[in-house]
């Protein structure tokens, strides 16, 4: 979480040895959030019954919208907005049967997060994992990624969580930003041959994505506004203090650069496959801003952490940083919250703690390091390879037959080998 | 997330009642008690024509309304100026009350409807009537009751007015006859003279869901009589009930009408199903608009956690006009969950006004001096500090004031009775948070 009374760049602590887990889920009971063996049909602390009517043990949430969109038929999607059905303070599913449109569970009535506590989403050659972590409510941290032919893009959006209901802007917006990145990727010039062209699109793209993110956010925070000042009638809530914000990181790997957009503390890594390491975000916090300015800042100054920038329905300045490089060689880029990165801050660090596998391998791996190192905040890891990888005739049905570009045709990926 | 789309609340473009939130929704880590206090306003738009109306006007004709003689007359000239206010087809009767009830007009026991001619035989007959005999207030309600039953009026209105104190039967009588009308009628119950009893006003229109109050002057009685007949003409929306859901493992402490008089709802609640319980509020005009303070004491939850501690709704007949949220998120922002709802301190301010009154009068008449002189100085104090004007001149008449802003007071020597009595019965009544203090 983009906690502004937290320190972002805390000294890195001690690297564990890395132990890949052979399954992640379930990590944590649904109920008291304890961590339970996967294997377990009761909770050991609360004794919660994981074979609950709608299915078995808590499963990792992939929502993957493929094909479902004709907007950007040839992408796939998934993102991390998907509310729980079940209620994290009674397990009960009353949420369906409460006039709120199911903000507040009908028989206890705890809010529904907008998000899960625990989600993960693989599409095969970019994936993504994110926690609750061991301290939060509420997952806050959101992920969207996106993957093209010739072109992946991922988006991390951590709630602010001094702001009110953080996770319906983060939800909201990396949802929104997802969307709009398939959206205009899917119809630029990516494998047009002209690099400088490819380059300005993903920019343009990225531009574009947080003016969505921007106004998804804004208008989660506005939604409670309407509540308490809206029409008579209507389900009605007294005044908010601090209308829900959240950071904002997008990566867009194309075979020709990778460029990372921001607004907040959440980061973007590059992490090269000769050992090469690089953090490719300046955070949007008062200490390092002026550390980029080249001030000595100490970590104990008063509201280093603290954000300069974010986005939702307050915030005056959501122009997002923009940067583009082209990689020498092959690596990956390393999408993530600041719960990943408290841990391991500096890259080289980063580096050390990040394995070599698939992407969902690597992502969870991080996910879990994260956690065994505390855990204090929400995790949220991205990890996409560049180059993206050149799709194979029958991966790709638009180059098999540019007339099977359409919803039907797609809905249903096929299996494949991974391409690495 | 909220998607507009997805609510299927009921969204008319005119809505009949509205309900507005007063309240901080920041708790501390261990904190428990969510109060708000919740405004319901009847629009406007809410009238489709008059409902139909009943009324049944009870004179209290014992041998005490003779002396002095101005008060009889009074009396009957107030009957009449409320027989004149009602509208064609209104159903009426009077009823003449001693300890005994007697039918005034018309002769037989049933509602007569108001017309040029009922009205002048009902005036007519009102002129006659003459003081003599004791007082059985709960005989004269049960025999309201017995004529409103042949009635299918939408509306249905009492007025009682009584001059001594309801001495011709037990405290129990009176109870049983109160339970069996609750619901059926509504009354406004009056006091003229100087021996009337508050508490019987107040007891009799609380339990009814009318006003109470006592008139210092005879001459006043026409002009009370007129509005008290207008406004029960002007109501519009009948039965409404205060809806309030609340989560499992809460408890309700109190709901309480908190404006424009104290009322406490909280033992009058209808079970609708395990999480959600109706409070009755009567009748309303156009226009009418009511604050009530709801508090309910919730299961302590984490730093940062949110949860609905009610949805406090109008409902009448099944519908359910509006709805209002009632929050509780927990924060270790001092800043936060320290601030107090203005409103909500407001009407805490004024329910302990009330109180302090009650408690202060009934410590005084039990010659408890010491009590009854920390409770009104603590009256005079919260009357001043809120700018409860009226309140503080009737408190003037029963306590000396030395110095209102820290409640010292001395309690007077000599006090009319009926000075007491209007400072009680009035105890009830509040005023809204002054501009200024916004």
């Amino acid at each position: 979480m983009a906690d502004p009374g937290t320190s972002s760049s805390t000294a890195a602590a001690p690297v564990p040895p890395l132990v890949l887990p052979e399954r992640l889920e379930p990590a944590r009971c649904p109920r008291c959030g304890d961590t339970s063996d996967p294997k377990a049909r009761f909770c050991e602390a609360c004794g919660h019954d994981f074979a609950g009517q709608d299915g078995t043990v808590p499963a990792p949430l992939v929502a993957d919208t493929s094909g479902q969109e004709a907007d950007f038929a040839a992408a796939r999607i998934a993102t991390s907005a998907n509310p729980p059905a079940r209620c994290a303070g009674c397990d009960g599913t009353g949420f369906a049967a409460q006039p709120d449109g199911g903000t507040y569970c009908e028989n206890c009535g705890k809010r529904r997060a907008a998000g899960r506590p625990h989600a993960e989403a693989d599409l095969e050659v970019i994936a993504v994992a994110s926690d609750i972590g061991k301290r939060h409510h509420h997952n806050e941290d959101a992920f969207g990624i996106v993957r093209l032919p010739q072109a992946y893009a991922g988006v991390v959006c951590d709630g602010v969580s001094s702001s009110s209901r953080a996770d319906t802007a983060s939800h909201a917006a990396a949802d929104a930003a997802t969307r709009a990145f398939a959206r205009t990727l899917d119809t630029s010039p990516a494998d047009s041959g002209d690099a400088q062209a490819t380059i300005a699109a993903t920019i343009a793209a990225t531009m574009a994505a947080v003016d969505a993110a921007q106004a998804a956010a804004a208008s989660a925070g506005s939604d409670q506004a309407a509540q308490s000042g809206g029409p008579p009638g209507r389900e009605r809530r007294p005044d908010i203090a601090n209308p829900a914000s959240t950071t904002f990181v997008s990566a867009v790997v194309t075979p020709d650069a990778v460029t990372i957009g921001w607004v907040g503390d959440s980061r973007a890594y590059w992490l090269a496959e000769d050992g090469e390491a690089a953090c490719l975000t300046v955070d949007d916090t008062l200490g390092s801003q002026l550390a980029a300015a080249g001030i000595e800042v100490s970590e104990a100054t008063p509201n280093a952490a603290a954000l300069t920038r974010w986005l939702g329905s307050d915030a005056t300045d959501t122009v997002p940083h923009v940067a583009s490089f082209a990689p020498s060689g092959p690596g990956r880029v390393i999408v993530c919250s600041d719960g990943l990165f408290r841990y391991a801050p500096e890259a080289a660090a980063l580096a050390a703690v990040t394995s070599k596998g698939t992407a969902i391998d690597v992502a969870r791996a991080l996910v879990q390091f994260a956690l065994d190192a505390g855990g204090g905040d929400n995790v949220t890891v991205i990890v996409m390879p560049y180059p993206p990888a050149v799709p194979t005739a029958e991966e790709d049905p638009a180059a098999q037959n540019p007339a099977a570009r359409n919803p039907a045709a797609q809905a249903t990926p096929q299996p494949k080998d991974q391409p690495r | 997330m909220t998607d507009q789309s997805q609510r299927d609340q009921p969204v008319s473009d005119q809505p009949a009642f509205t309900a507005e939130v007063y309240q901080n929704e920041y708790l501390p880590a261990d904190g428990t008690v969510v109060d708000a206090v919740i405004t319901v306003a009847a629009s406007g738009a809410v009238s489709t024509g008059p409902l139909s109306a009943a009324q049944v006007i009870m004179i209290d004709s014992s041998g005490s309304m003779a002396n002095p003689p101005t008060k009889m007359a009074a009396a009957k000239m107030a009957t009449t100026t409320a027989i004149d206010t009602l509208r064609d087809g209104v159903a009426f009767a009077v009823i003449s009350g001693r300890a005994r009830a007697t039918m005034v007009y018309p002769y037989a026991p049933e509602l007569r409807l108001a017309s040029p001619q009922t009205r002048a035989e009902a005036k007519q007959a009102v002129a006659r009537l003459s003081a003599d005999g004791g007082t059985a207030i709960g005989t004269w309600l049960y025999q309201a009751n017995q004529l409103f039953a042949t009635s299918s009026a939408k509306v249905k209105h009492a007025i009682m007015l009584t001059d001594g104190r309801d001495q011709h039967e037990s405290r129990q009588d009176l109870l049983a006859i109160l339970r069996a009308c609750e619901g059926r009628f509504i009354c406004d119950s009056r006091g003229i003279g100087n021996d009337w009893v508050a508490d019987e006003l107040r007891l009799v229109a609380s339990t009814l869901l009318g006003t109470a109050d006592g008139l210092e002057n005879p001459a006043d009685l026409p002009a009370a009589f007129r509005s008290m007949t207008e406004i029960a003409m002007g109501k519009s929306q009948t039965d409404v009930s205060l809806r309030v859901w609340t989560p499992a493992n809460s408890t309700i402490q109190f709901v309480k009408q908190v404006y424009p008089q104290v009322e406490d709802l909280t033992a009058r609640r209808t079970t609708v199903s395990p999480r959600i319980g109706d409070y009755p509020t009567g009748a309303w005009g156009a226009g009418e608009s009511r604050d009530y303070h709801v508090s309910v004491a919730v299961p302590a939850g984490s730093v940062g956690e949110e949860m609905l501690a009610a949805r406090v709704s109008v409902a009448t007949g099944g519908d359910v006009m509006s709805s209002s949220l009632v929050l509780a998120t927990w924060t270790d922002d001092m800043a936060l969950s320290t601030k107090i709802n203005q409103r909500v301190a407001h009407y805490t301010g004024q329910a302990e006004l009330a109180a302090a009154i009650q408690e202060g009068l009934a410590a005084r008449d039990a010659g408890d001096i010491e009590t009854a002189t920390s409770k009104l100085g603590r009256a005079v104090q919260l009357a001043a500090s809120s700018g409860h004007e009226d309140t503080a001149k009737l408190l003037g008449r029963v306590v000396d004031v030395v110095d209102e802003r820290t409640g010292t007071v001395r309690l007077k020597q000599r006090v009319a009775g009926v000075d007491a009595e209007l400072a009680n019965v009035r105890s009830v009544k509040t005023i809204r948070v002054k501009k200024a203090q916004q």
